[in-house]
């Protein structure tokens, strides 16, 4: 399973996990998919972050203050966004085993709350399907 | 008097009751064609942390309109290997394109444009005789751009407006998506810089709040999908408001943080015609004391101005969109109204400017 983040930081200047305020939602959706990170550790579930169409620095700068062990994308012109027919951001697809896309979600979401965790359990691979590699292939 | 003057005056009266804000009357903001205001727009830029290839794209004022803005010299002086002053070829923007040696330990230079500016007001209750647009510019004024497509679900919501509106004239359409812009949108404070002008994620987001990069430009989308020509024009402010609008103007000499987007519309028998409703969520959201309701005698007052005149505190840049960089590799820009620069391949975040670095200045010269 890989998780396609797309986000747009359009509400705020990022600030620092711990001192994350309203309007930086940026702040809370990054912090929320860390948790996710943590909670899945040693499951087989990959995240992929793609920032769209902002400059390389200003992206090094925001997770400078709020640190994740995730990968982050660049989609410097907008050529992923197009191809995934993202409208809305945040935009977060969850694909499956075989890299098909099963869920996709627009807008902020909890990612570490229990029901959430139970619908992306329902997607891992049953014994024999696991392949090793996938967060590399789940990257776009 | 006759009756039905009678009631028509009963009826304004009436409607002002139910408007308490509106009945005070105590706000002006009119902008009218006086006199030019000379503004030198200084730009101080110097590359943070020299590395690599470096060079750099400033904006320079190059919107030449005989009625509100006429730009003066442009003159510099640093350590750059090359200036060269550059033409986008398809809206006309003009930039200085810089670069430095690889080895230059302090690259800098400070750029200062000369340009006049004066109020705006257009005269919308007769047509007069205008010029009509020429098939390219026309064309050029209603097409799409990256960020602003004008079918889909822009089309669908101009559509829309327009019919609710029952608008038949172009003035008509017009002033319905202005209104429906500034009823149905949001300022956001938060919002980086003046936003990205994403104007189709908006609508099918249904998330309309921004700047005035968003707002304006969803206005120029919605106008070129009803069949109007419409334009960006991407500036700075420059001075403050001469009717008292804190918002609405330069806040000191320092404008480093004061670029702002203003909107067109062409009507015939008008020609261009200033709109600006990102102003009146402007107002309504900063104007002390602030969160003013949309009948506060101030909105009221601006959004009557701001279909059809604008004030001369603002220096016009360019109205491009889709602007590619000379002499680089990077995708192309939204739209140039802030200084850009690269470092060893790297652009620099140009809404950083104190890491970047760069200052925009604004020094009245001369009234006359």
């Amino acid at each position: 399973m890989a998780v396609g983040q797309a986000a747009r930081r359009a509400a705020g200047a990022a600030k620092p996990a711990r001192q994350c305020r309203a309007g930086a939602f940026l702040c809370h959706l990054v912090t929320s998919l860390q948790k996710l990170a943590t909670a899945t550790r040693g499951k087989p579930v990959a995240i992929v972050a793609v920032d769209v169409a902002e400059v390389d620095l200003r992206v090094r700068a925001f997770f400078d203050k709020v640190p994740a062990d995730f990968a982050v994308l660049l989609d410097r012109d907008r050529a992923v966004t197009k191809a995934w027919q993202v409208s809305a951001l945040p935009t977060t697809f969850v694909l499956d085993a075989e890299l098909a896309p099963r869920l996709f979600v627009e807008g902020d979401l909890d990612w570490s709350h229990a029901e959430t965790l139970t619908t992306l359990e329902s997607l891992y691979p049953t014994a024999g399907q696991h392949k090793p590699p996938r967060e590399q292939a789940g990257a776009q | 008097m006759h009756r039905r003057e009678f009631l028509q005056g009963t009826a304004t009266l009436a409607l002002m009751a139910m408007l308490p804000g509106v009945a005070r009357a105590d706000a002006v903001f009119a902008p009218k064609p006086g006199a030019w205001r000379t503004v030198d727009l200084v730009t101080k830029l110097e590359i943070d942390r020299p590395e690599g290839k470096m060079q750099a794209w400033i904006p320079l004022p190059s919107v030449n309109e005989s009625e509100w803005e006429r730009p003066g010299e442009t003159r510099w002086t640093g350590n750059a290997a090359k200036v060269e002053r550059v033409r986008d070829a398809k809206y006309g923007a003009e930039m200085l394109h810089v670069t430095w040696k690889d080895d230059e330990f302090m690259p800098a230079i400070e750029v200062t444009s000369r340009v006049m500016t004066r109020d705006r007001a257009i005269d919308l209750s007769k047509p007069g005789k205008v010029a009509a647009l020429s098939a390219a510019e026309r064309k050029l004024n209603l097409e799409g751009t990256d960020l602003i497509p004008v079918d889909g679900i822009v089309k669908q919501t101009s559509d829309k407006i327009v019919a609710e509106a029952k608008a038949a004239s172009d003035i008509d359409k017009a002033r319905a998506l202005y209104n429906w812009v500034i009823e149905n949108t949001q300022r956001v404070a938060a919002t980086r810089g003046c936003g990205v002008g994403d104007v189709a994620a908006m609508l099918k987001s249904g998330n309309l709040g921004g700047k005035c990069a968003d707002l304006n430009a969803l206005y120029v989308g919605l106008a070129r999908a009803a069949g109007l020509p419409a334009r960006d024009v991407y500036g700075i402010r420059v001075l403050p408001s001469q009717f008292g609008y804190k918002s609405l103007g330069a806040g000191s000499v320092n404008v480093t943080k004061a670029q702002h987007c203003r909107a067109e519309v062409f009507l015939d028998g008008f020609g261009w015609v200033p709109v600006d409703p990102a102003d009146v969520r402007k107002v309504m959201l900063e104007e002390p004391p602030a969160n003013l309701p949309i009948n506060d005698p101030k909105v009221v007052a601006a959004r009557q101005a701001l279909f059809g005149a604008w004030e001369g505190n603002w220096v016009a840049y360019n109205t491009a969109h889709d602007v590619a960089l000379p002499g680089t590799k990077q995708p192309k820009l939204g739209f140039l109204m802030y200084p850009q620069a690269e470092r060893a391949s790297l652009m620099l975040d140009c809404l950083d400017p104190d890491k970047f670095r760069y200052a925009i200045l604004a020094k009245e010269a001369t009234a006359t």
